[in-house]
């Protein structure tokens, strides 16, 4: 058997795959495991062991340079990329594809490396996005396509990614899933202490972590709670920022390594590291396989910590919406309560073993959303509407659904497409509007597109019977909420004089 | 990215996306139309742009 995991988002997304990535080898043993990755992140991939069997590379530079030349050569870039998909797929073709990239390069690579290797094989089954044969998106799982509909910033889901990749591949994750690559010597660095804590001063985006001036204000406030130094770290692009925080302190205070680490010697440092500070970037899930405790300062704009959070236990989330939110006083206390004591302090989110990984108070809103996503998902009891504008919603969305089951019944017995295709397409507007308008719908909204973009290509019958399988799921869902407020009323008239 | 880069890489994505429409109208969906929209994906990723998305139905 072989399989192809594609793995060409970041550095933390790659080590967020590397308990999956150990699963999937325990799942099949005797399997071949490939990955293909960028030429930047392919480093995050050092140490992972046995459970990998090869690595391919893609080159950006290489396959977009003919693009850039004076003398544009777009089929030369054609060239690269069909050269490379070739090199890839040599051999005897791929059994399973794995992809966790979640891009629409990354679908259109994994139809490409899931077609038979020859009439006489099948094609490999895909886990994550793909392409249809007409090039329309294609999510063939069932997971995958929880996380085109609810996962992401701002969305209601609460299942960390870690789990979600477990579970797209159908494994239990165990706790040796969760081991750093062998550790490296860091005699490199002869300054460092013999107990420190690390903060990772840098960030894929500059707003998913602190600036440099409030990283010293941080630190300044820290200075007299806790006495351990600080072994600041970053990649090489963030030497100016490492620069700038360490001739403001103390040399006591701060030993400079960001831009003079490898991710192997950070893996290293982490291991002996008392507390891991930082944003939501690569350290964070360095840590996670380290068990390193963790203080994620979480700028909820930008991240959502419920899918992306550290794991390693006693860990913390401090959120904010953005760094003006929050007192460097406020982010020191933090760290000192959990430099100093085993509790954390209020205002933290404890991280929690199981899922959802964090123990947290959210508004009925959100709550209801979760619930909701638990609902249609996992089969539980649907939470009570929280508001009049989403009964409203709710109302709108019926009328809306028995009109569009309307129009599909009168084209199952023979009225032309093109007699009711405006109508559909108004119905679709509708929905899409009403889940602007009352945001706690959206997850039944969201659940309900993306079962109509799964939809494949198909005869008209084929096609219709689809669709109206979606519409009639989305009316059981409309149904319970309708019947459950009929009931409501019918009690009310009796309650009233 | 310097502004020259990201010139001739937008440049470059409108002459992509018109072999696109070109040879999707010719031939149809097909592996050379699959390998051209790997390059073209590929371009987007490095000028996130809005409003240059010609598949109706894309991945986030």
């Amino acid at each position: 058997m072989r399989i192809l995991v594609v793995l060409l988002a970041r550095l933390g997304d790659t080590y967020l795959a590397w308990p999956a990535l150990r699963a999937l080898r325990r799942k099949y043993p005797h399997a071949r495991i490939e990955v293909v990755t960028r030429e930047r992140f392919a480093a995050a991939l050092d140490g992972i062991g046995s459970c990998v069997d090869a690595i391919h590379v893609i080159s950006t530079k290489e396959i977009l340079e003919p693009l850039i030349r004076l003398e544009a050569a777009p089929a030369d870039s054609f060239a690269a990329m069909k050269k490379f998909c070739t090199s890839v797929r040599s051999g005897s073709g791929f059994d399973l594809i794995v992809n966790w990239s979640f891009s629409p390069f990354s679908s259109y690579f994994s139809s490409a490396m899931a077609r038979p290797f020859s009439s006489a094989n099948a094609p490999a089954q895909v886990i994550g996005y793909a392409r249809t044969t007409d090039g329309f998106l294609a999510i063939p799982d069932d997971i995958g396509a929880y996380f085109y509909a609810q996962v992401g910033v701002g969305r209601s889901n609460r299942f960390h990614l870690i789990e979600l990749m477990a579970s797209q591949l159908s494994v239990d994750l165990q706790e040796d899933d969760f081991l750093p690559p062998p550790r490296v010597s860091l005699e490199l660095f002869p300054d460092l202490p013999s107990e420190y804590l690390v903060l990772h001063v840098g960030a894929s985006q500059a707003d998913k972590t602190l600036s440099a001036s409030r990283w010293i204000s941080v630190l300044s406030h820290l200075r007299s709670k806790v006495s351990l130094p600080c072994v600041i770290i970053g990649s090489k692009e963030e030497q100016e920022v490492g620069n700038t925080i360490s001739s403001s302190l103390p040399e006591s205070q701060v030993v400079n390594l960001v831009g003079r680490t490898s991710l192997r010697e950070v893996f290293a440092l982490l291991q002996g590291a008392k507390l891991l500070v930082g944003g939501d970037s690569a350290p964070l899930h360095m840590a996670t396989l380290t068990s390193t405790r963790t203080l994620n300062l979480s700028a909820s704009s930008r991240v959502n910590f419920w899918e992306t959070g550290p794991r390693a236990p006693g860990s913390a989330v401090l959120l904010f919406e953005s760094e003006a939110d929050v007192s460097s006083d406020q982010i020191a206390n933090a760290i000192s309560a959990m430099i100093n004591s085993d509790f954390l302090p209020d205002g933290l989110i404890p991280c929690l073993a199981g899922t959802p990984s964090y123990l947290c108070e959210t508004s009925p809103e959100s709550e209801f959303e979760w619930n909701l996503v638990r609902a249609i998902y996992q089969e539980q009891d649907f939470p009570a509407l929280p508001s009049a504008t989403a009964r409203e919603g709710l109302r709108q969305l019926n009328e809306v659904n028995r009109m569009l089951q309307d129009q599909l019944r009168a084209v199952d017995k023979g009225v032309p497409l093109e007699r009711v295709v405006g109508l559909l397409q108004r119905g679709e507007e509708i929905i899409e509007t009403i889940a602007k308008l009352v945001p706690q719908l959206q997850v039944i909204v969201r659940w309900y597109q993306t079962e109509k973009l799964r939809i494949g290509p198909g005869t008209p019958q084929e096609v219709l019977e689809r669709t109206s399988t979606v519409q009639a799921l989305l009316q059981k869902i409309v149904d319970l909420y309708m019947d459950h407020e009929k009931s409501a009323n019918k009690g009310a008239q009796h309650e009233s004089p | 990215m310097s502004q020259e880069l990201r010139s001739f890489l937008l440049q470059a994505l409108q002459r992509l996306e018109k072999a696109d429409r070109t040879l999707e109208s010719e031939q149809g969906y097909n592996e050379d139309l699959e390998i051209l929209r790997m390059v073209i994906e590929l371009t987007r990723e490095q000028v996130p742009i809005e409003n240059t998305r010609s598949t109706p139905r894309a991945a986030r």
